[in-house]
This record gives structure tokens, C-alpha cells and sequence, in this order.
């Protein structure tokens, strides 16, 4: 199936994915500071959330944005806002940001869009640097900011990449932010330091100290309670926090927690279920590299990239160091695969934020995405390396191996860009997952997948889960697929890859099958069954009143 | 010498070009190959590294840096077997014995022979008992047998250790 794909990609000498955000009207540009990026505040760049917020069945698209020290301080006035853009179902996008009132304060990094009071309409919640923001979707096509009432905000300090799921199980969503860097923007020290030999200027985050993670246990009523102590979850090390992701890594039922910190040990938060977690990064092998290596972690995805039943994780990183897989091998002990499994060497040459798993070609098996770039400008004409990097796509051969397929799929074709935040969603409605990256100083990147157009003898489906019991968007369930043969397994999830949320839809590449039957297991623990799912479209599952 | 320089500018590329041009000078040399082999497995490009470890392991059978190279080698590619085989040669010489008992370690868990890593890495712990990675290693070992208290404990060792190396 595979090979007939890549044939298809070859003779026709298409790509397979397409730059389509000019066509699709994202032409706003995302900001980051300055040009020569003298502090560390104006590298890291911003995140993208997939999202329909009009409940219209199509996905909309809602993009962070950065500004610049003269406008933080005050010295000029604030023209950057972040952008919702509404899809128009035709493969182009309206910004409606004035209109539902999200525009967001400060500089803005990360996102997360859920549903946290089970209303049905899914709300936003933004990581800034200054006061984060909770916006509340009214269902009417515009959100109020409930950060105050809801207890949210955080301090005036820099958060990153939140994630949102029950880890209590009470059926409401609640929210981990991770804590970034303690900087003060209104008279940062500008630095040098010396990167490669070359002299730098943002240097950082080992040099500063760090901000705590935050976790928020959703009350029910509108309102949050920080329980980030009671639970055990309080960062006392003050790492570098960049990307939380939830997902129950050992299989038990209840969701832990994957920290990735920059240039610091990683934080594995096994939920205990009863309020608390207890910290196994260590001995789980996720703390570190094979070699025992802190990472810079940037970015985080999740899959059961092998079909073995266990969630893996991917975990992108500095230049010259290489991406990391960590293959689950059960019971939530990681093994470092990278090389074995072909992640390591590609990706060595590149600085990497953004990540995803997804099945970029409908075979049944999730591939790899990567978007690159450098945090030092300085770096170009000096060093091999450059500023601007490509984007990159490694294919799942199955059998656990991975390879580099960047070329075949259009990415190289593309300009290279200082790439950040990215997620994923079929937004087109095609069948088959589209991207989005957000990229430095400039308009974003919508790549489309063209599979379904090429080759129609791919099939898919997509799952869109509605809880009763559990919370209203799935976030949290665990499904299993059958289909041709493989047994998939995927999770829910929202807030992921960096400072980013994908489609909350699950979207499932099915090889020549053409039906799939599928077992869910709710938040709650309920477990609903759906056979003889037909392929290349989309179906809604319902949590069950009870067992069955 | 001008790889090790330009090595600990952490410029990799340029090191990688130093080290070429010795071997493309030298190619008889084997200390030129062994320079080019470890600086390509020092930026992980372990394929092209492989055939310079075994052509050195060619010449000078047992050289313990050249098999604690190709021992890597294989393991990065998966071959844990032939990886063990390797590591085993290099635990015989003194300038390879952590290096390569932690690569020992981590093959014979990924071939799932915990007892026989965990006595691997135990056996080292009068050596190099205050080195972190052997310390992290013997941690993830006796997590994967079912010995959480014995793991947490090492885990904490771990990160005492590694506190201590990063105070200036």
C-alpha cells in the first residue's frame, strides 16, 4: 500500500503536501520580538490550536502571537494580536478575532482549546508571557475571558506549552501549565554569549532561573483550585518547563503526565489515582537520553507508533543533539530507541520544536512530522547550520522503523522557515491530516495534504467522541481500532507538540480496509463498542449511560 | 588534536572536516581512522562510523576503543547480540570499562536479561560508584525488575550526583 503511495508521489512528481495559507487567506504575521533577537524571550515563537468553535464540523484555526519588548514596556503601541480564523468550508479561512473577542494580552506562547465546563462549545486557554488567559466560549460565536473568575491567570510570569485533561476522573477537565523562565521584560540584560564560536545574544534558559508548573483541578463550577503541592506535581527543581501532555502511559486507566523541560531531566508524573503522582522520570527512562543526556526538550507527541498497545513519546530537541523516541515497553518503562528506530541520525542537523504522530498516508501506520529551526539568526553564513531550516516528515515503515521521507512528501520543496509551534487536522474535511506550523517574523504555513487527492484507494475514518459521564469532549479516552488486520490505539488529547492542540478528532488511516470496528474506553472507565465502522467518513461516538 | 579542539567548541561539522582530511592524508594510519570513526559516532552518523571501527578491529584485533565504537555501532542499529559480543571486549581494558559496561547494561536489557545487566552494573559500582550514568542506569534496571524502592533510591542518587558535577 505504502509503496503504491510513494509511487504515486514519484511518477507524478506531486508533492504531498502543499503550502496552500496564502490561498486559504492566513496571511497575518506572527511576531517575535525583533529581527536580531537579542533575548531569549523573542526565540521560542508561538503555538497554533485546531478547533471548531462554531460547532459547524469543520475546523477552525486559532493562532498565538508574540509581540516586541517596545510594546510590552510600553514604548509603542500594541498592534499584535493573536487570530481566529473561521473556516469558511472551502478551503479558505475569515479572521473573526475582533468579532468573537480573542485577541489575547501580552506575548502570547501557548494554547489549549477544550471544553472545560462540559457546555458543549470548546474554549480556549492561552499560556502568556504575563497573565494567562481563559476564554470562555459563550456558543454564540464569541468567548468572554473568565481568566479572574476562574483562577487561572498564573502571575505575571512566562508559561508554556499547557495541556488539559481529567485526572481525577470527575468527569471535568483539568489544566497542567508548565512553568517556563523568570525574566523581567521591562529591562532585560542583554547578554552575550557564545554559541559554536559564534557570538550570541539570547542566550539562555541555563543562566536564569526557573518558573513553577502550575496544576489546576477544574471544580465543576466555573472555577479552579490550584492543587499543584497537594498533588505532588510542584517542580521544586524549577526546570525549564516548554510542553505538557497527558496520557496514561502505564495503562492503568487514569492519565499521567509527560514534562518536557528544556536542558533539564524530563518530569514523568505517574497519576496514583487518588488526587496525587508520584515523579518516575528517572527510573522510567524518560528523564534522559540512552546516554544519560538532560534534553532540550521543545516539543512532545504521543502514539502508539508500533501497535503494541502502549502510548511512545517523541520528543524534539537541540541542534546536534537528535529527536528522541521513547518506545513504551509496557507498564510505562521507556526505552531510548531513536537510533534503532531511525529517529536519531535525520534529525541530528536541526534544532526542532514542533512534533507530531499522525498517519500522513492513510496506511495504518502514524508517521512522524518535525518542524525545525534555529534560535540564533547569528548562526547563518557562520555555521553549517542555518536559521532557517526544512520541515521534515519520517515515514512509518511498521516493525517499529522509521525514515526520512521529507523529500518524497514535498517538505524540501518548500522555503525553509524558522519554524515553532504546529498541529494537525483534517481541516479540509478531505480525509487525510493537513498541518499547520507557526513560523518567526513572518505569515504561517498551511501545508495540505494531498493523499486523498492522488490516491482514493487509501481509506480513512475519523472518530469524534462525545462524553456524558466523562467530560464532553473525550479528552482522555483511550480507543482501539481493528482494521485490516491492526489493532491501533490512540488517545484523546489536548494540548500537545509545542505550545500547540491538534485536531480533537481521531483520525485513523485504514490501508485498503474498508470498515473498522472500535472499542473505546471512556475517562470514566466505561467501555463502548462500534463495529463495522464504514470507512472514509466521519463518525460520532457517544459515551454509553453504563457498562455494556 | 584539531578535532579534539574544535570538539570542545562543540563545533561538530568542522571537526567532522578535520578529521576527513587526517584520514584522507593518513589512510593507512589508525589513529586517523579511529579519529574520523569516533567524531562520526560522536555526531551520530554510527553507519558510516561501523566500517572504520571493523577495519581498525581488522588491523589490531581487541583494540578496545575500536570495539567499544563498533559495540555502539551495533547497538544503535538494534544488533544487540553482536553488540554484547562487542561490549564483553571492551569491559577488558581499563580506558573503556564504563563506557562500555553501561552499553553492556543497556543491551542486555533491551535482549530483556535484567538479572545479567543488573549484576553488570553492580559489579561496577566499587569502580565507578560516583558516576552518575552507571548510578541511572543501575536506577532503570531495578525499576524494570519490580525494585522500586532500590530504584527511587538511585534515582536520588542520580540527581545528587549530577547537582554536585554542575556546582561551580
Amino acid at each position: 500500500m505504502l509503496a503504491a503511495l510513494m509511487a504515486t508521489a514519484q511518477t507524478t512528481g506531486a508533492p504531498l503536501f502543499t503550502d496552500v495559507a496564502v490561498a486559504a487567506g492566513l496571511k497575518d504575521v506572527i511576531v517575535s520580538g525583533g529581527p536580531t533577537k537579542n533575548y531569549v524571550l523573542e526565540v521560542n515563537g508561538s503555538g497554533a490550536c485546531w478547533l471548531d468553535f462554531d460547532r459547524d464540523g469543520w475546523l477552525d484555526l486559532y493562532l498565538m502571537n508574540g509581540s516586541t519588548l517596545a510594546q510590552l514596556q510600553g514604548k509603542s503601541p500594541v498592534r499584535t494580536t493573536n487570530h481566529l480564523y473561521r473556516n469558511n468550508r472551502d478551503g479558505t479561512f475569515s479572521d473573526v478575532t475582533a468579532k468573537a473577542g480573542v485577541p489575547g494580552r501580552g506575548w502570547g506562547f501557548g494554547c489549549v482549546a477544550a471544553d472545560y465546563d462540559n457546555d458543549g462549545y470548546t474554549d480556549l486557554f492561552l499560556s502568556n508571557y504575563g497573565l494567562n488567559i481563559l476564554y470562555r466560549n459563550r456558543g454564540d460565536g464569541s468567548f468572554a475571558d473568565v481568566t479572574n473568575k476562574a483562577g487561572v491567570g498564573g502571575g505575571a510570569v512566562w508559561h508554556a506549552g499547557a495541556a488539559m485533561a481529567d485526572f481525577d476522573r470527575d468527569g471535568y477537565l483539568d489544566l497542567f501549565v508548565p512553568g517556563y523562565l523568570d525574566i523581567n521584560a521591562r529591562s532585560p540584560e542583554l547578554k552575550t554569549c557564545e554559541y559554536r564560536g559564534v557570538k550570541v545574544h539570547a542566550c539562555g534558559p541555563l543562566g536564569y532561573k526557573g518558573v513553577p508548573d502550575v496544576l489546576y483541578r477544574n471544580n465543576g463550577d466555573g472555577t479552579f483550585t490550584d492543587v499543584t503541592a497537594r498533588a505532588g506535581v510542584g517542580d521544586q527543581k524549577l526546570y525549564f518547563g516548554f510542553q505538557a501532555v497527558w496520557e496514561d502511559f502505564d495503562n492503568d486507566g487514569w492519565p499521567d503526565l509527560f514534562v518536557g523541560n528544556d536542558s533539564n531531566p524530563n518530569y514523568l508524573y505517574r497519576n496514583k489515582g487518588d488526587g496525587t503522582f508520584e515523579e518516575i522520570g528517572v527510573t522510567a527512562g524518560v528523564a534522559y537520553t540512552a546516554d544519560g543526556k538532560e534534553m532540550s526538550s521543545m516539543g512532545v507527541a504521543v502514539a502508539d507508533y508500533d501497535h503494541d498497545g502502549w502510548m511512545d513519546l517523541v520528543v524534539t530537541t537541540f541542534a546536534g543533539d537528535n529527536y528522541v523516541l521513547f518506545h513504551n515497553d509496557g507498564k510505562g518503562m521507556f526505552s531510548d530507541l531513536s537510533f534503532p528506530a531511525g529517529v536519531g541520525e535525520p534529525t541530528i542537523p536541526y534544532l526542532g520544536w514542533a512534533t507530531a504522530f499522525f498517519d500522513a498516508d492513510n496506511d495504518g501506520h502514524p508517521d512522524l512530522f518535525f518542524a525545525n529551526g534555529h534560535v540564533y539568526p547569528e548562526v547563518d553564513g557562520k555555521l553549517k547550520e542555518t536559521y532557517r531550516q526544512p520541515l521534515q516528515l519520517l515515514r512509518n515503515l511498521g516493525q517499529g522503523k522509521f525514515s526520512d521521507f521529507s523529500a518524497e512528501a514535498g517538505l524540501r520543496a518548500l522555503r525553509p522557515v524558522s519554524a515553532r509551534g504546529g498541529a494537525y487536522a483534517d481541516f479540509d474535511n478531505d480525509g487525510d491530516i493537513d498541518i499547520v506550523v507557526s513560523v518567526m517574523d513572518s505569515a504561517p504555513m498551511l501545508l495540505r495534504n494531498e493523499t486523498s487527492r492522488k490516491n482514493s484507494t487509501a481509506q480513512w475514518v475519523r472518530l469524534r467522541l462525545e462524553g456524558s459521564k466523562s467530560n464532553r469532549g473525550g479528552i482522555g479516552a483511550r480507543v482501539k481500532l481493528s482494521a485490516g488486520g491492526i489493532v491501533q490505539t490512540a488517545g484523546v488529547r489536548a494540548g500537545e507538540s509545542y505550545l500547540s492542540c491538534n485536531d480533537p478528532r481521531l483520525h485513523f488511516g485504514l490501508g485498503v480496509a474498508t470498515s473498522a470496528d472500535v472499542e473505546v474506553i471512556w475517562p470514566t472507565g466505561l467501555r463502548s463498542r462500534h463495529s463495522g465502522l464504514a470507512a472514509s467518513r466521519e463518525h460520532v461516538l457517544h459515551e454509553p449511560a453504563q457498562k455494556h | 588534536m584539531l578535532v579534539e579542539a574544535l570538539n570542545a567548541i562543540s563545533n561538530q561539522e568542522a571537526a567532522l572536516e578535520a578529521a576527513r582530511k587526517a584520514h584522507q592524508q593518513f589512510p593507512q594510519e589508525s589513529s586517523a581512522q579511529m579519529a574520523l570513526a569516533q567524531q562520526l559516532a560522536r555526531i551520530g552518523r554510527y553507519q558510516e562510523a561501523g566500517p572504520f571501527f571493523e577495519n581498525i578491529l581488522k588491523l589490531e584485533p581487541g583494540h578496545p576503543e575500536a570495539s567499544l565504537g563498533l559495540a555502539d555501532v551495533r547497538q544503535k542499529a538494534g544488533n544487540h547480540a553482536a553488540a554484547i559480543e562487542s561490549y564483553r571486549l571492551a569491559l577488558n581494558y581499563r580506558s573503556t570499562t564504563l563506557a562500555a559496561r553501561l552499553g553492556l547494561a543497556r543491551s542486555l536489557v533491551a535482549m530483556r536479561q535484567l538479572p545479567e545487566a543488573r549484576q553488570v552494573l553492580e559489579d561496577g559500582l566499587a569502580s565507578h560508584g560516583s558516576e552518575p550514568m552507571l548510578r541511572l542506569e543501575l536506577s532503570r534496571v531495578y525499576a524494570r525488575m519490580g525494585l522500586a524502592d532500590l530504584a527511587a533510591r538511585e534515582a536520588e542518587v542520580v540527581q545528587q550526583l549530577k547537582a554536585a558535577e554542575t556546582k561551580p
